[in-house]
């Protein structure tokens, strides 16, 4: 975990003179960005229960609108908080177009299905701790997954994920709150029906 | 637990470990409860440190890099170098270069020879931007101004570049046509632009008569405060000039750190509102076809649970309920007398004299009753009971789970499971001994638990419980709940909605008085089900009862579509409808396969699906009784003769037969006067037209773009029909003094009931 956390460290401070350079013409900076970023961003879909394949879709829309909005970064400001309101918004415009879809065009079940409901052998699998959380972590509610998520597997501050969100600081403090009460709430049960 | 405890317990939850303040540290040392609440957060964060980073594949990546959007900045080689040698004008030119599409050709050489300030400069500048300007015209860009998504908005506030505009010796150049490009359609997001007042320009009536339209380009000064103090035009339309000036002098910005004013272009687009948005219609020349082929998406949303829930928000209020005209006139099918579906096929008019543009109607009916006896059902019970729990509650739920017990049938696989606890009785178990005393073991000793957990287990029990005696379509979750569902309401009312999608259904069951019907009505809805509250004893047989004949509604499945137009027929659209993604018709396929194999194993229908087949296809999972729906097709005609043939296939769940219907239509060479089929026909277009429009009055509202939502609105009304104009008129006039977001919901209300066809 040390290791990851510098390692993102490292890409904080590089991303953005990197946006900056592609925004001026460098042609191996955008590319050079992608790599630096592929993880975090595709983690935080991961997380964020975006499922398989649109996850892939939407880590491609995600680079192609940074890639389009390069300019209106502020290059003396962290690329971080940044490029992750791009992330988010784009997550959140992700389920909300889901259930529009279904709304109106029904003709494909969501493909989360399979996700959140695995079957009875991949549920067997499920036992083991991380596939737990991870699974536990996509369950809870997309207000609180977010600011988790940002809070924990990509350790930012919480007025930098406010400002992220577009969230008030308080808010984001009580949707952490409750997302960590919730996991322990489902981890509690866990413990008493696996003992 | 004491306040203490509590103020730990929230303070650690937000930090992640325990918190340090002395006293709550103190507390901690001697409190048994805190110490193991602290330990399990502890284990918690580690397992979420823990958990495997997910990276993207190199593949995946790699295509991302290979994507044309991004290839942008590789063959821009000419643009830093030209940005040294610019002058104020180029520099607009090369911000614009900088944002064209890609595939727009890179600066040409001549550019390189540009005498910097020279008057001959202007010229080429010019003679560069009039041919890059035509360059977009042939890329099919000329609309960007009505697609502002195409250019970035933010551009008008860059600050950087009005600072190069200023720091220049030379105004900036009339001629920069770029000018337009590059803040064309920035109205639309003050936010970013800085821009804390926006005037929306008033069309003069002299440019309206004349049908004058198009953008102008002007240059404005603005000062430390915010205040537009010059304007000059810099693109002129005569007859519009002035409007646009007067409307951008009312504008305001933000203030500004510097003294130096800020000078920078903007435009303002005048467009000219359709005079009918039908006028297109007769068109048959110049149209851009689509193919007649491959899976297109289904339109059919039998009970939308969306629908129901604006419903019921919308009812919540005191506003006039505008929505409720929007009611859309039954469509004319007659259901069968035999089967579950039958099938129409109607054109716009009786016959066509030569080349015609067609409107094709396909209509599907189902039969209004399933008509048998029960089916055998798959049920899953999900029980969650309060911690603390009233004596009537227990009473109630007593009654309502031994009613369910009483009307098991041969065939039926019920099963309980309890929240906190998992499945407490499966199938073979469900009886009146284990039953009750499960019953007396949960209240003597309520488990707490996560209710989304057991809904997530009884769902995928239940998907899965696919027993081969057991038909499709009769499998149902029902939610059973003493208490207020709160936090967890979201997730469970998301995995009722998937489960729904799939063919279970979910219903909510509330026992006792300390409930939220809210919160029953939602999950409800969204799992397409049904609600109900259970206070007495007396009450949970007829419960039972109502929801296991409401179950099997369904009396089609895996309805499969097949629309071939014939020779010398061309599509120009499906109406409502899109192509599917091949990853998207692999998915349709793939499903419609799964069921056509489940129901020969279960319901002894021969499978017979496995073959793609020409024309269009649309796949329906289930069809519901009583519901009608319809599908238009605008189509270009060579001329009289056949002009299209449907076909359904699809499992009679009435008969318990694979059963395929065809129909076809034929247009004779006549203008003979349309008779009520084809006048039915031209009401479904319409009425689809005044959906579409509410939908994006929706979205403009939702956006907060009154001024679009009333534009669309009073399109619409050129075409609708008189009770939708009525409607629409009602919209227009209330749009200033209603809610944003009551508007809103009642917009997308109506325009989702327009669509749902109840059967006549």
């Amino acid at each position: 975990m040390e290791m990851a956390a510098s390692q993102e460290q490292v890409a904080r401070d590089d991303g953005g003179p990197l946006l900056a350079a592609h925004g001026s013409g460098d042609l191996e900076a955008f590319p050079k960005l992608v790599q630096q970023y592929r993880r975090p961003v595709y983690g935080y879909l991961f997380h964020c229960g975006v499922p398989e394949p649109d996850r892939d879709d939407l880590f491609q829309e995600i680079f192609v609108r940074v890639h389009q909005r390069a300019r209106t970064y502020d290059p003396s400001r962290p690329l971080h908080p940044w490029l992750f309101t791009v992330v988010a918004n784009a997550v959140r415009s992700y389920f909300r177009n889901q259930k529009r879809r279904l709304f109106f065009f029904a003709g494909t079940p969501p493909a989360d299905v399979k996700d959140e409901a695995p079957d009875g052998e991949a549920l067997a699998s499920a036992r083991e701790t991380t596939d737990w959380l991870e699974r536990a972590i996509r369950a809870l509610p997309l207000s609180q997954r977010e600011v988790l998520v940002l809070a924990t597997l990509e350790n930012l501050p919480l007025n930098d994920i406010a400002s992220t969100l577009g969230l008030p600081v308080n808010t984001v403090k009580t949707q952490l709150r409750r997302a960590r009460l919730r996991l322990i709430a489902s981890y509690e049960r866990r413990t008493r029906a696996t003992s | 637990m004491n306040e203490i405890c509590e103020r730990i317990r929230e303070e650690a939850a937000l930090l992640g470990r325990a918190p340090e303040a002395e006293d709550l540290r103190e507390h901690t040392a001697t409190c048994a409860e805190c110490s193991e609440f602290l330990s399990k957060l502890a284990a918690l964060e580690s397992g979420i440190a823990g958990l495997r980073s997910r990276d993207a594949s190199d593949e995946l990546v790699g295509k991302l890099l290979a994507r044309p959007e991004l290839s942008r900045a590789r063959n821009s080689h000419g643009r830093t170098w030209m940005m040294s040698v610019a002058t104020a004008a180029s520099v607009v030119l090369a911000a614009w270069l900088w944002m064209r599409p890609q595939h727009m050709a890179p600066p040409e050489p001549e550019l390189v020879t540009m005498d910097p300030g020279g008057a001959g400069a202007g010229g080429k500048l010019k003679g560069r931007s009039l041919q890059v300007e035509e360059e977009r015209k042939a890329e099919g860009f000329a609309g960007s101004l009505a697609a502002p998504t195409q250019l970035p908005p933010e551009f008008e506030g860059d600050d950087a570049y009005a600072d190069k505009l200023q720091r220049s010796d030379e105004p900036p150049k009339k001629d920069a046509l770029s000018v337009e490009t590059v803040v064309g359609g920035f109205l639309g997001d003050e936010k970013v632009l800085g821009k804390r007042v926006n005037v929306a320009p008033v069309y003069p009536e002299a440019a309206k008569n004349a049908r004058v339209q198009g953008t102008v380009a002007l240059e404005l000064t603005v000062d430390r405060a915010g205040e537009v103090v010059g304007v000059r035009v810099l693109r002129s339309i005569p007859l519009l000039d002035q409007a646009a000036i007067d409307a951008v002098r009312e504008w305001k910005y933000e203030p500004s750190d510097s003294d130096a004013p800020r000078v920078f272009p903007v435009a303002v687009p005048f467009i000219l509102e359709e005079p009918d948005g039908d006028e297109d219609r007769g068109r048959v020349e110049g149209l851009s076809f689509r193919d007649a082929k491959g899976y297109w998406a289904n339109t059919y949303v039998p009970g939308d649970p969306q629908l129901r829930r604006l419903e019921i928000s919308l009812r919540g209020t005191s506003y006039p309920a505008l929505h409720q005209a929007a009611r859309p006139a039954p469509l004319p099918l007659d259901a069968t007398s035999r089967g579950a579906l039958s099938l129409f096929i109607h054109a716009d008019r009786r016959g066509i004299p030569s080349k015609s543009r067609l409107l094709v109607q396909v209509g599907i009916r189902a039969s209004d009753h399933h008509g048998r006896r029960r089916p055998p059902m798959n049920v899953g019970v999900v029980l969650d009971l309060p911690q603390s729990m009233p004596q009537e509650v227990a009473s109630a739920t007593t009654a309502l789970l031994e009613s369910l017990e009483s009307s098991q049938e041969l065939g039926d696989r019920f099963r309980l499971i309890v929240t906190g606890w998992g499945e407490v009785l499966a199938p073979e178990t469900f009886r009146h001994g284990p039953l009750t005393v499960a019953l007396q073991n949960l209240y003597a000793q309520t488990p707490s638990g996560s209710v989304s957990e057991a809904l997530a287990l009884a769902l995928e029990r239940v998907h899965a419980g696919d027993d081969p005696t057991m038909p499709l379509g009769t499998s149902v979750v029902l939610v059973v709940t003493g208490r207020r569902l709160g936090d967890e309401l979201d997730a469970l009312a998301r995995m009722a909605q998937s489960s729904a999608v799939g063919g279970v259904s979910v219903s909510a069951i509330g026992v006792g008085a300390d409930l939220d019907s809210a919160e029953l009505e939602r999950l409800a809805l969204d799992g397409q089900g049904r609600r109900y509250v259970v206070d007495r004893a007396s009450d949970g047989p007829g419960v039972i009862d109502r929801e296991l004949s409401s179950a099997s509604r369904t009396v089609a499945r895996a309805v499969r579509l097949r629309i071939q137009l014939a020779e010398g027929v061309r599509l120009v659209d499906v109406l409502g409808s899109e192509p599917l993604s091949a990853r998207e018709s692999a998915r349709v396929r793939a499903e419609e396969r799964a069921v056509d194999l489940r129901l020969a194993r279960n319901l002894g229908i021969e499978a017979d699906r496995g073959k793609d087949e020409d024309g269009i296809q649309i796949v329906i999972p289930a069809f519901y009784a009583g519901d009608a729906h319809s599908i238009l097709l605008d189509v270009v005609a060579e001329g009289p003769g056949p002009i299209a043939e449907v076909t359904a296939r699809y499992k009679d769940l009435v008969q318990l037969e694979n059963t395929v219907s065809r129909a076809s239509i034929a247009l004779a060479r006549s203008d003979a006067a349309s008779g009520p089929l084809e006048i039915g026909v031209e009401n479904d277009y319409r009425e689809l037209r005044v959906a579409y429009a509410l939908q994006a009055a929706s979205e403009a509202m939702d956006r907060g773009d009154e001024a679009s939502a009333a534009q669309t609105l009073q399109k619409a009304t050129a075409i609708a029909l008189q009770r939708d104009r009525s409607m629409l008129e009602e919209y227009l006039r209330f749009l200033p003094q209603l809610p944003a977001s009551y508007l809103r919901d009642s917009l997308l209300y109506a325009s989702a009931l327009k669509r749902s066809h109840s059967a006549s």
